[in-house]
Parts: C-alpha cells; structure tokens; sequence
C-alpha cells in the first residue's frame, strides 16, 4: 500500500534519508521542527513502515550549574594563560581566577601533568614559576562538549565523565531515548513521491494534478456512521401507503371518516344492539364535554334503523326485540372501528356499483402490550352491486391476500354483529403458521335496508397493524410506534420489501 | 366428545370440526381441550352442544335431535302479579332419567354460567336454575314474590338456615347479586306449596335439591324480564341436560293469562322461518338444488319442511337466538356445505380506484419533509393532557373513560408528541430533525375539529428561526403552498421568536423556536425550532367523499 504523508513528516524522513539513526533532539535540530510535532511525525510514520523507531535507556551526563558558570576547566585557561612559564603572581593576577578557583587550577593541572611548579632564582631573589608541561588532552574537550550539548551518553567518555562528576560539574541521570532510521535509504524523489495527493479534490481536478493522482483502492464494508443528519419516511406509514395503492389499483375509491363518531354510525346503524357488550364503557372510549358533531344522522334514517333493532323493520328479521333508544344513538364515541366509515359511505348512496376502502385509526379500551395498542390501523373495504356473492367476497380477500405474496389462504365461518354470511380470513405466515388476517362478510339486510341500499355489499376488515407486523417480522406490536430514532432508520423500505418478497 | 358423538373423534378432525363452526383449540389437557367459540352459538359452549352439532356436520344424524317427550305430574303457578316488577318470567322443564357423572356435572354448572355471562348480563335479564327433584315431597310448585321475613332457608353452600336479608347481607351470592334486587321488599321465590324452597331467584338456589353426580331427575327453571330470553335459555338447558339420556317434560303454569299455558308440552317448541332458495343461491353464488339445501338444513340441525316454489319453511329451536333473517340459515347452510369447498371468484366490477384528497395532501408533505432531511415519526392520536401544558390551537378532546393518565385525551397538535420524542433521543448525533404528518382533532368553537398536520421539528446546540425558515421555504415551494406570516405567536415560542402563519381557507400553522422554559419542563437539553401547519381541514361533510 502506498502511504501518503504530511509535510512535517516529509522534514523528518528527509533528515533520515542517508539512514544514519539519529536521537529524536538531533532530527527536531535538523528539521527545525519542535521535538512534539518531530515526535508526532515519528510515530505516524513508523505505523506506516517508513522508518524504524527504537526506544531505549541509558545514562547521560548533564551539566551541573557550576559548569555552566565557568567556561572552561580552570586548570586549562590556566593553561592557555601561561604561555611556556609564568611567575605564580603574575599567573594568578593574569588568569582571573579567583583563590579557590586557581588553586583548584593549579592542584588539577599538576596532577594532570599539563604544568609544574619550579623555583627558578630570579632578580628580585627566588621566584616561583608555573610552566607547561603537556598540553590539555580529552578531558577539556569532552567538557565542552557537555557544556554545549547539555547531554551525553556517559558510554562516549566514561572515565572523562566520571572525573568531572566527582569534581561537581556533571551529574548522571538515568534517561530513555528515541532513536530513529529510515526503513532503507530513501532517495529524496521517493519521499517526494509520498507527498502527493491520494484523494481527488477540487484542486486537483483543477490544477491537472489528477492526471497523476494515484488514490488508493477503497476496501467497502457496509460501514454505517451514526450520523442521523438524513431523512426518512416511517415504515410504517409506507406500508400502509403500499396496500392504499394496491387497493387503487384493484378500483378501490379512498373515503374517510370522523375519529370521533356518533354511536349511531358506529353500532346502531350496523345493527350491533344497545346491550351489546362491544358498547359497555369497557369497551370503548367515550368523550368526555359536549362537542358539536355536525351533521346529525337524519331523523327518518334514526327512525328506520330504531325500527330494525325492535322488530326487524321492513327486513324480514325479527330484530333484536328490545328497545332502541335515540339518545343512545346520539352519544359520542371514540370509534372501535372503521366500519362506521363504510356505513356513513352507504349512507350517501354511492351508486349502483362501487369499491371504496379506508385505512385508518380506530380506538378500543385494550391495554398496552405486546399484542395490543389502544389505538391500531384497521384496513376496511366494501364493495356494492347487483348479482355479487359471497364466492365474490371470498375472490376479493385473495386477490388482495395474493397482491401481498400471500398464496395460502383458508376460510373459516366467522360472526360480527353486522354481516351474514361472515368470513374470517386465515393466511399462511413462514413462521407463524395459520395468521387470522381477514375478517369479512357480506352486510346484513338489517344493515342495507334501513340505509336505502338494496344491493347485496361485501365488507371486510383486514386488522393491518397485524399484517404489517407479520410484514415487518415484528413480535411487538409497539414497535409500529416506536419512540427511537435508531429503529426507524433501520427499517428496509416496506415497497423495497414488497419487491423483494415477490417471486 | 366420544360418547356424545359416538364414535373416536382424533385431535386433528376435532380441530376441523371446530373451524367449521368457528371456534378453535386453545389449549389441551390430558383428557379435556379448551376451546374458543362466537358469541353467537352459546348452543355449543358445552360438549353436548358441539357433540350435537358435529354429528349433523357428519351427517351421522340430520334434522333436530328426536329427543323423547314424557308428561309429568309437577305444576308451576305463577303469581305474576307479585312479580311485575320484578322477574315476572318463568319456564321450567323436567328432565327424568339423566344419567350424570361428576364430570358432567361440572359441565352443567359450567354451561349455565356461561350463559349468565354471555346471554343474561351476569344474570340481569334472566337466571338458571337447575335443580334434584327427587327430594321434593310435593309437586306443586309455586313462583311469586314472598315478603323478606317469610323467608327463610338453607342456601346452597351454607350450613343453616337464613332469611332472604341475612341471605343478602352475609351469604357470598348474596353480596355478589344483591344489586339486582336493590330496593325491593319482597324478592321472587320458587317454592312447592309444602314450603320446600327451590331458589330465590336470581340469587341462589335451595341446598335441599342440589345437583349431585347422582341426581337423575333433574328441572330447569329459567326466570327473568325478558321472556324471548327466558324461553330460549331454558329450552337450551333442558335439551343439553336431555344429551345425556331422560324424557323431557315442558311443566306448564296453570292459569290462563301465562302466555307458555297455551304451549302444547310435548314437543320441541320451534319457531318457523321461510328461506327463499332463489336468495340463498344469490347471496352464496352456488347453485344449489332445493334437495341439497333442505339436507344440508339437516346437517345444521334444522328441520325443515319443503313449499311450493322456491320456499322452504325452516323450523327454528327457540335457543338459536342468532337466526334472526333468513340470511342466518344462509350462513348455517354455507358452513354445512364448508367455506373449504367453496370456490373463491374474482368479480368482474369496474370502478376507477382513487386515492383520497387527503391522503394526496399529506403524501405530498411527506415526501418533501423526508428529502429535506427529516425523519419521520409515527405517533398515536391518543395522548396525555399532560404532555399539552401550553396553549392549543384547538381545544383538547378528552376521554370520560381513560385507561391510563398518559392516554387521556386527543391530542391537538403534533408537537407535544414530537418534543417527547425528541427528549427520548436527544443523546443521539446532532442535529436531530424530525417529522410527523397526521391527524389531530378538537373543539374550535364548540365544534368538532379534524385536521391533518404537518410538523417538523430540528434540534441541535443552536436552532435558530433562520434554519427553520429555511426548510420551512422549501417546504412550502414543494408542496404548493404561498402561506403569509400574521401575529406573532407566543407559546409555545420564546418571546419575538415565533410567528403565525397563515394559509388560505382559514388554515393556520405556527412557526418559531420553543421557549426554554418548555424545553426545560420536558427535559430536554437541547434548542428546537419547529413549524407545524394545518395541511387538510375538511368539512365532517367532506371527509368521506
């Protein structure tokens, strides 16, 4: 893999390139760069194997105040001041030493063998002299080395250091040192190369430098940053979106309907008696204050179906046999189902042929669990017309189950207060088995009559929030109302999912 | 199962047998399975019934059971002058020759109750009692209403002794149904004129003729308000009790004002309805000969009579409360032909599909919300008034029955919901934008209010009103919209930061950056900027066109 560097790091294999190891001070001196950006560089560099690093402890000499006070070692400016021979006096006034330095100087000198003292008879009687001898060896000079690099591995001078910390000018100090060298010797046009751009970017597609652009090859793995600066539809409401478009195109017309209801189109209408205990406040939710729910069902519709509960009407039933009142009809309720929109549709007398649906919320007293929400989507459908059957409404729950991928269905005898004959729709689910997913039936005369419609009416009232959770593989139904982020960014896309459940 | 229908019966055909008549397997025991049956076939709540019904499913009997009528000797007087306000229906059968076992009485007992539960109202519009009357040294009964302190008797369940107060006050039925004698001071009570007490109905039953393992004859007595009831549920009793071997005797009330002393005593009172073959044939779509559908009537169980023409006249048990139109045999007759054998046939019904105007409107706002980068959110239309502590647009529906505080009203505006979501994952990336387009409901005016919303919301370190304007702008060029801005709003806003805005047919929305006070109420760390506008504002009228 080809690396790419940074400046800094292109300074420092420079300085490295005739692959001589160096210590991390001498590189931060060579590049002139400070010893943490030197340090940074280091390191990035030999992750990328361009240059060895080794980290090791030894012991250094530094220099103690004293020495830094001093310039040289006093028994070699001493030396230096004497000439061949000098009187003791004239020595002392000549090298400014002070008494304890000179006498230090010439205790030292002596005993390096650089000068002696002699008594020599002069004019003014004898007269003490300093003369040379040898001239100053290493000693001096790996002081000044010290001096100037504050800094030296004590294996250099052993036996020079050790003299001059027993004369109190170095202490040794225990310290870890990083020593680097390039990988190989690196000709200056190869660390040039490692300069250069590895991403296209608008300079260079502008200034042609994309021409020799090598990018590296980009290794994709589904890597997903947490960023949630993005958009997205709720699964749900797309699956519901989904089967309203399916029911479209199989000639379905979308109506809706009020969340609040009368209980006149919510039961009454549809033959569900005033004992019934679907009604109880157990049951369903009722509102609380008084609000204007305009307009009220007519006065002669209110009539006829008060008319069927008793005694069955102009139907052909015996009804329910018991007294209707008005003022039940007319209380307000949450609604318990979408059904009070199909009766409100029969209502207006939608023609002598129709399809219509809704897809809707719908209201029951359950408790919140796993299974049940207060508050669920109900997917509802009527079809009216002369000469349909109940074989039609059974054709219709399967065109719509197989419009989902569904081939297994079966048809089990059910009952709802307002259609004869009644359905319930099983479907096959992959890990559910037998799934209850159609309710339907055909709408009693009881029903029909009293609303002006003569013509037989296929009904039916698919619980969609089950579908979706067989759809969406969910085992808990709250899920569909989830209050995280994260669960709906995750959810694949209900028409990718239809599409990709279909053969 | 075995013994009522007569024959093995193996756990898959049982499961069948049962969907045929809507019912399924809940779970199994080691000898017994509990089953999930309709409301509307009390009938087969009880292994005699479903035994009854499977056998005509199998065609191993058609027609109404043959069960043997006997006469008897015992006589009901009905004082129904005492009762009118009361429970002024009675009928009783007598059942002679039953063999039970302990089981079976458990079923019984069982059955009952569950006809108290699904039919009565708890015993409201009628109680069973079902009774040994072996014991009994006379056969003249009495049922009328006796003053509190000429009662007095030992209750089933108790050791001693006690009058109908004591009975009332201290006996566990007696706590459990006193409410549906409140106020009265004389309570029903069927007795034999030796002053043998059977029951005080509905409340309990005599220790002296209690059901036992042993008891072979057996009456049923059925009182209540509501005689349709009264009739069926004892009809329904006796034949069930008759399941299991005896004769049946109707014991008919003396006195010629009873409407049941007019009923002959020794058959099986039925009531008749006419099915019209042409009808059946259209309504299933199967064209069934008069001959099939009369045998299939059989399997149902009914008998039935052929007429001229299309008609067949249908005789109908008292107990099948749920045939009420013909298109109820339609169904029983479909279910004896089996929903498996009938083929499913896709009409041929031209009609243009559409979707609503609503749904256009909200889809539009939905998909421009999304590509601008906001995150949809689905919440429920139910919420708590709680989370609603600042000013509404639209006054808040609430529910006189909710389930929960956090579920009592309808919300009025999205946002409540949205600012809690919110608050739920503020410790996500930033910034957070989110959306919601949906329905909300209230009283604007005294009236009821249905408007489909639109709300979105961006929370981040900083959200100021010139990032919402932004996407508020787009918004607005997406979907089609040239709103104005009136007023300056004030909640839910910090002051001079938020705006109303405009829109045409009265529709407004609200537009700005939330107070922090609101945010700190709810707990949320973080700035949010928002907009929320009335997208769909029907008429109820126009609502469902």
């Amino acid at each position: 893999m080809v690396a790419n560097i940074t400046e800094n790091e292109e300074r420092v294999l420079l300085a490295l390139k005739d692959g001589v190891e160096r210590n991390l001070e001498e590189v931060a001196k060579t590049t002139g760069l400070p010893d943490s950006a030197v340090a940074s560089a280091i390191e990035s560099l030999s992750m990328k194997n361009l240059l060895k690093k080794s980290t090791s402890s030894a012991v250094f000499a530094e220099p103690t105040e004293r020495a830094m006070r001093i310039s040289s070692l006093p028994e070699d400016s001493l030396y230096a001041t004497i000439g061949e021979s000098m009187t003791l006096s004239a020595a002392k006034s000549e090298s400014h030493l002070d008494d304890q330095s000179f006498n230090a100087a010439l205790a030292w000198g002596i005993k390096r063998g650089l000068i002696r003292l002699v008594q020599v008879d002069g004019q003014e009687g004898v007269e003490r002299r300093i003369e040379r001898l040898n001239p100053p060896q290493k000693l001096g000079e790996v002081f000044q080395r010290l001096k100037e690099q504050r800094r030296l591995p004590v294996n250099e001078a052993p036996a020079e250091l050790e003299i001059l910390k027993e004369r109190q000018l170095a202490a040794l100090k225990q310290r870890s040192e990083v020593r680097v060298r390039a990988g190989a010797e690196l000709s200056e046009g190869y660390i040039r190369s490692l300069r250069r751009p590895t991403v296209l970017s608008h300079k260079t597609l502008v200034d042609g430098s994309y021409r020799t652009l090598e990018v590296p090859p980009y290794q994709y793995a589904l890597r997903r940053k947490a960023s949630f600066h993005r958009g997205k539809n709720h699964f749900y409401l797309e699956f519901l979106q989904m089967v309203k478009e399916t029911l479209v195109a199989m000639g379905f017309e979308e109506m809706y309907g009020p969340y609040i209801e009368y209980e006149f189109w919510n039961f009454d209408a549809l033959f569900v008696p005033q004992n019934h205990i679907a009604r109880e406040a157990h049951q369903s939710y009722a509102i609380s204050g008084d609000p204007h729910l305009p307009p009220a069902p007519a006065k002669d519709l209110m009539r006829n179906v008060g008319e069927v509960h008793a005694a069955g009407g102009t139907t052909g039933s015996i009804g329910w046999g018991s007294h209707w009142s008005p003022e039940i009809a007319l209380r307000l309720v949450l609604r318990s189902h979408t059904t009070s929109v199909s009766a409100r549709k029969l209502g207006e007398h939608p023609g002598d042929a129709y399809k219509f649906f809704t897809i809707d919320r719908n209201f029951r007293r359950d408790p919140l669990d796993a299974t049940h929400l207060p508050e669920f989507q109900q997917c509802e459908g009527i079809v009216g017309g002369e000469h349909l059957t109940f074989r039609n409404l059974l054709g219709f729950l399967e065109e719509f189950a197989r419009s989902f991928g569904v081939t297994k269905i079966r048809f089990k005898p059910g009952y709802f207060p307002f259609t004869e004959p009644s359905v319930e729709a099983y479907i096959y689910h992959e890990n559910l088995g037998w799934v209850e997913a159609a309710p339907g039936g055909m709408f009693r005369p009881e029903v029909t009559v009293p609303l002006g419609i003569t013509h037989p009416v296929l009904a039916w009232g698919i619980g969609i929030t089950r579908f979706a959770m067989a759809y969406y593989g969910l085992n808990d139904i709250r899920e569909l109302v989830t209050q995280d982020l994260e669960t709906i960014l995750l959810k694949e896309e209900a028409v990718s999912k239809f599409a990709n459940n279909r053969d | 199962m075995t013994r009522i229908v007569g024959r093995e019966i193996g756990d898959a055909e049982f499961e069948e047998l049962l969907f045929n008549f809507k019912g399924e397997v809940q779970s199994r025991g080691t000898s017994t399975v509990a089953v999930e049956l309709n409301a509307d076939r009390v009938d087969l709540m009880c292994s005699a019934g479903l035994g009854r019904a499977f056998k005509g499913f199998l065609g191993l009997e058609l027609g109404f059971p043959r069960y043997p009528f006997a006469e008897t000797d015992f006589t009901l007087d009905v004082d129904t002058s005492s009762l009118r306000e009361k429970r002024p229906f009675m009928v009783a059968y007598l059942v002679k020759g039953v063999r039970l076992d302990e089981i079976s009485v458990r079923e019984l007992i069982d059955f009952q109750e569950r006809m108290h539960q699904i039919l009565s109202g708890n015993r409201l519009r009628f109680a069973i009692g079902v009774h040994d009357v072996s014991r009994l040294a006379s056969h003249r009964l009495t049922y009328r209403a006796v003053g509190s302190s000429n009662i007095s008797f030992i209750p089933l369940g108790a050791e001693r002794e006690m009058n109908a107060d004591q009975i009332l006050a201290e006996h566990p039925k007696g706590q459990e149904f006193s409410h549906l004698v409140a106020g009265w001071n004389s309570y029903p009570l069927l007795a034999t004129d030796a002053g043998e007490v059977l029951s005080m109905p509905p409340i309990i039953n005599g220790s002296l003729t209690q059901l036992t393992a042993h008891s072979s004859s057996l009456m049923v007595d059925v009182t209540g308000t509501d005689l349709t009831l009264v009739r069926s549920a004892a009809q329904l009793m006796a034949f069930t009790i008759a399941e299991f071997g005896g004769t049946i005797a109707k014991i008919l009330p003396s006195g010629a004002a009873d409407v049941e002393a007019a009923k002959p005593a020794n058959l099986p009172e039925m009531r008749e309805m006419e099915l019209d073959c042409d009808y059946l044939r259209g309504i299933l779509g199967l064209p069934l000969k008069k001959s099939s559908i009369k045998s299939l009537l059989g399997r149902a169980r009914f008998d039935s009579v052929s007429q001229r023409g299309n008609r067949i006249m249908a005789k109908v048990p008292l107990y099948r409360l749920d045939i009420m139109h013909q298109v109820d045999l339609i169904e029983d007759v479909a279910m004896m032909y089996g929903y498996q054998n009938i083929r499913p046939e896709k009409p041929y019904h031209a009609t243009d599909g559409s979707l609503h105007t609503i749904t256009l409107v909200t889809e539009g706002a939905r998909r421009s919300l999304s590509s601008l980068g906001f995150i949809e959110v689905n919440n429920m239309l139910l919420c708590a008034s709680s989370a609603s502590f600042w000013s509404q647009p639209l006054d808040m529906i609430r529910l006189s029955n909710p389930m929960s505080h956090d579920m009592d009203s309808l919300r009025s505006s999205l946002l409540p919901g949205l600012l809690s979501f919110l608050t739920k994952n503020q410790n996500r990336p930033k910034p957070i934008h989110i959306f919601e387009v949906g329905p909300v409901v209230g009283i604007r005016d005294g009236s009821y209010v249905q408007s489909y919303n639109a709300c979105a919301l961006v929370c981040d370190n900083v959200a100021t009103c010139d990032i919402i304007e932004d996407f508020f702008a787009q918004f607005c060029l997406d979907i089609g919209l040239t709103p104005s801005f009136g007023d300056r709003a004030g909640d839910p806003f910090l002051a001079g930061r938020g705006s109303i805005i405009l829109l045409p047919d009265q529709r407004q929305g609200r537009i700005g950056e939330v107070s922090p006070e609101i945010l700190r109420r709810i707990g949320l760390d973080y700035p949010v900027a928002c907009f929320e506008l009335e997208l769909c504002l029907p008429t109820l009228r126009r609502l469902t066109y």
